[in-house]
């Protein structure tokens, strides 16, 4: 066979110019198509041919136009051309149909020089395998053939399916990737065996099916990358390869520009030569497997397989290994190979994420078991805290309440001290009070005996005196003179006012006994009747030994029913209070002795059918102004000086006329004195 | 007999006083503190009994009101219950001889009575005794200034003899007026 070059060979050049220019032959089985020219003539010498009806094919899917003539010996047979890769190639002008190569039909007569001279067009460099084959074999190799590609479709359709479906499943973009990857690799295989026609109905006679081919390698070439540098985590893995390969992309862009400005043959070449980058994969897959990328091993073998079916396919197509059924499909067998693996390895990752997850599950499980068990035993930490602060509080709380009882006992005692308190000043004051007329009638008595012992000696000697006595003159005389010694009108008179002395003395001592009799009721508790003019003159005479000297208390009571349902002891205590307070009063207020005054006024008072008791207990004292007024009730409130009152007194006496429903009314005015209005209901 | 001064609000005390104490002293009793001070101008009292619970005046102020222009008379404060705030006024500004607390004791009161009465007396005669004293001193300075005089004027002694004697006299009579001083 013979490649013959020719100045501005085209599609209409002529026989005899072939046959002319026949001078400069390169003896090749497999003619290479020039890169430079649109169109490269072949020679293909068969001479010696015997083989009737035999049929001349150009194994090559990718000639986009082709002009052949027979000759023999010389002598043009006929001249035949055909156009449109990638499509059926029609019977045009004698081509034959029915398979995706060019083949044309040999002269049936038989001719010992048997010369054919093809034109091909191709836009592209590439190998032009030429053999010749009986119509039979040749229709029976398509037929193989097309059934192959059926089958390498069918593979691809599932596998494309199937990681589609992936994708969707699991959106991981390496399935997608893969997709792309597969539709690029799967496309270049079948648009290369000029499948396009049947598939897309494209055919190098339209702008695009022209430039299918390149548009295919590109982008076969770019997702591949795309897909290994997904795949392999090259990012990661192998920065330098990462970026290597993303520089091939840009180079791909390049190439595409290229082919879009026109240069169809330089782009294929570029193609080519871009396509390259596969080489890298391998030292990629080792680095990224170095890394602990396990699956990288697969991709390895992937491309170690491809490339080898590419090896073969190189090597069959420059005649180094035979034209066999392997050979020849020996690249898409090679992609089906890397496909089915590295499908098998992102179904492995399937498992490695299956793994993962599981792993992440049992992770999660153990985390949220962990959690579960630090949270119980929080609960538990909170629980016993919880617990111990209840029990704190229940403790704060019983000491509370013990502190509440203490301070109950403390009230208590301090109302009772105050109680002692004023049961300790009445004792003063009834000692004193009672050590008065004891002073003066036990002194009385003791005087009157010795008056006595005068009176009666005169008695005596006035007994003594008889009418028989002889010398009566005299001791009436003598008698009369005694008389005189003894100042006996005087000690008459004496004895007079001593008695006087002894019965007011018995009168007082019993007023006070039976004050104190009364007064005595102050620790009884019971209700009981009692007449609030006792109750108040009884503790006027208690209290009168502690006032006398201090100011004037008048009693103004009233003649009418004045007996209320009380507890009398307790009155008792509100009443010497409430008094003692106001001759306080009278005393604080600066004036002299004649002037103080304490009034206490009851009267019985009707409003409709309710009766009452009002008791008036109003002095000229000092007064309060409207501060110490609104605080006088309160517990401890006090304007004595420290230690000198509990402060109880009168929120005592509030207590107590609380518990008795009866109300308690003040009016005072700094400088003018207080009134306490006290009303019982009757 | 002792004039015995008391004062007490209580008139029932007061006669019981008396019909106790007038066979035993001169009993000067009121129930007005003015009139017992006009009872002190008038009498030579020696004991003054007062009460200390009193309207108006305190007994304890009834002393201190005395005290100017009777400081001599005896005073003993009677109460019917020991109030301690008036014991301590009782001493510190009544300056009082005897407490004596109600229901008084006859015989005890008597007792005191005559007690603060010699008390009385040994400080009068003390008194007297200064004043006697203190007038036999004036009349001997006299005596000596006359005997100076006489020293100087008349008597004719040998001038260091003279000078001498008028010395001592001088010594004995500063001596009176400054009885300290060193003779």
């Amino acid at each position: 066979m013979h490649a013959v070059e020719l100045d501005l060979p085209t599609a209409n050049t002529k026989f005899e110019t072939l046959e002319a220019s026949a001078k400069r032959r390169l003896d090749t089985d497999v003619p290479t198509l020039s890169n430079s020219a649109a169109w490269t003539w072949v020679e293909v010498d068969l001479t010696h041919l015997d083989m009737p009806g035999a049929w001349l094919e150009v194994s090559s899917a990718m000639v986009d136009s082709l002009v052949v003539f027979a000759s023999c010996q010389g002598q043009a047979l006929y001249r035949m051309e055909a156009h449109g890769s990638g499509r059926r190639w029609s019977r045009a002008e004698g081509a034959l149909q029915g398979s995706n190569y060019p083949k044309f039909p040999l002269p049936s007569e038989p001719c010992d020089d048997l010369k054919v001279y093809m034109g091909v067009q191709a836009g592209k460099q590439l190998l032009l395998p030429v053999r010749v084959a009986s119509s039979s074999e040749l229709r029976a190799f398509s037929l193989s053939r097309d059934l192959f590609y059926a089958f390498y479709v069918g593979i691809m359709a599932v596998m494309l399916l199937y990681n589609l479906v992936l994708y969707f499943t699991v959106r991981d973009r390496s399935y997608l990737l893969y997709t792309l990857f597969l539709i690029g690799v799967a496309f270049s295989q079948l648009f290369l065996e000029g499948y396009q026609g049947i598939l897309l109905g494209l055919d190098s006679t339209t702008w695009l099916g022209m430039r299918l081919v390149h548009l295919i390698g590109i982008f076969s070439g770019v997702t591949t990358i795309l897909f290994v540098q997904r795949f392999l985590n090259l990012k990661r893995n192998a920065p330098r390869y990462h970026r290597l390969f993303r520089a091939f992309v840009m180079a791909y862009g390049g190439v595409l520009a290229v082919l879009m400005l026109g240069f169809l043959n330089l782009s294929f070449s570029m193609i080519n030569a871009v396509a390259s980058v596969a080489i890298l994969v391998i030292p990629a897959s080792l680095e990224a497997r170095k890394q602990g990328q396990k699956s990288a091993t697969f991709l390895l073998i992937a491309f170690t397989a491809f490339l080898l079916s590419v090896t073969v396919f190189a090597l069959k197509e420059f005649g180094v290994l035979p034209h066999t059924l392997w050979t020849r499909f020996a690249m898409p067998v090679g992609s089906i190979i890397q496909l089915v693996l590295l499908s098998i390895a992102l179904a492995d990752r399937i498992n490695q994420l299956k793994k993962e997850s599981s792993k992440a599950r049992e992770e999660q499980l153990r985390v949220s078991q962990l959690n579960e068990r630090m949270v119980k035993e929080q609960n538990q930490v909170l629980e016993s805290k919880v617990k111990e602060r209840t029990e704190a509080l229940e403790s704060q709380n019983e000491s509370l309440e013990s502190a509440l009882q203490e301070l109950k006992v403390a009230q208590d005692q301090l109302v009772q001290n105050e109680k002692l308190a004023s049961i300790g000043q009445l004792t003063a004051g009834i000692a004193h009070e009672l050590n008065n007329p004891i002073n003066f009638v036990s002194s009385s008595a003791q005087s009157l005996r010795r008056d006595f012992e005068d009176v009666s000696e005169v008695m005596e000697r006035v007994l003594a005196l008889g009418p028989e006595d002889p010398e009566l003159q005299s001791t009436i005389t003598a008698l009369q003179e005694k008389i005189a010694a003894l100042d006996l009108g005087f000690t008459m008179k004496e004895i007079e006012e001593l008695l006087t002395g002894i019965e007011d003395g018995a009168e007082r001592t019993t007023a006070i006994v039976k004050g104190l009799r009364i007064f005595s009721r102050m620790d009884g508790d019971e209700a009981s009747k009692a007449n609030i003019n006792e109750l108040l003159e009884s503790t006027s005479v208690i209290l009168r030994s502690s006032f006398r000297e201090e100011a004037s208390v008048v009693l103004e009571l009233s003649p009418d029913d004045t007996v209320v349902m009380c507890q009398p002891g307790k009155l008792n205590q509100v009443f010497m209070n409430l008094i003692s307070n106001a001759v306080q009063a009278t005393v604080m207020s600066g004036k002299p002795f004649a002037e103080r005054e304490v009034r206490v006024r009851t009267r019985r008072m009707m409003q409709g059918e309710v009766a009452s008791v009002q008791v008036a207990i109003a002095d000229n004292g000092i007064g309060m102004d409207e501060d110490t007024q609104a605080q006088i009730f309160d517990p401890f409130f006090t304007t004595k000086d420290v230690g000198e009152g509990t402060g109880l007194g009168l929120s005592i006496v509030k207590g107590i006329l609380d518990d008795h429903r009866a109300t308690l009314e003040l009016e005072s005015k700094p400088g003018d004195g207080t009134t306490f209005l006290i009303t019982f209901p009757a | 007999m002792i004039h015995v001064l008391y004062l007490d609000d209580e008139e029932h005390n007061l006669t019981a006083f008396r019909a106790a104490f007038r066979r035993d002293f001169q009993v000067h009793v009121t129930t007005v503190p003015s009139e017992a001070v006009r009872m002190l101008q008038e009498h030579p009292i020696e004991v003054v009994i007062s009460d200390q619970k009193m309207p108006d005046v305190s007994g304890v102020e009834f002393f201190e009101m005395i005290m100017a222009d009777h400081p001599d008379p005896v005073r003993m404060l009677l109460t019917g219950h020991a109030d301690i705030d008036a014991v301590i006024d009782a001493i510190n500004k009544g300056r009082i001889y005897k407490y004596i607390s109600k229901p008084w004791n006859e015989p005890e009161l008597k007792r005191l009575v005559e007690e603060a009465s010699a008390l009385y007396r040994r400080r009068a005669k003390s008194t007297a005794r200064t004043a006697s004293y203190g007038k036999n001193l004036a009349s001997l300075r006299e005596a000596l200034a006359a005997m100076k005089d006489e020293c100087q004027t008349h008597v004719n002694l040998e001038g260091d003899a003279k000078a001498s004697w008028i010395a001592t006299l001088d010594r004995a009579i500063r001596w009176i007026e400054q009885p300290d001083s060193e003779f």
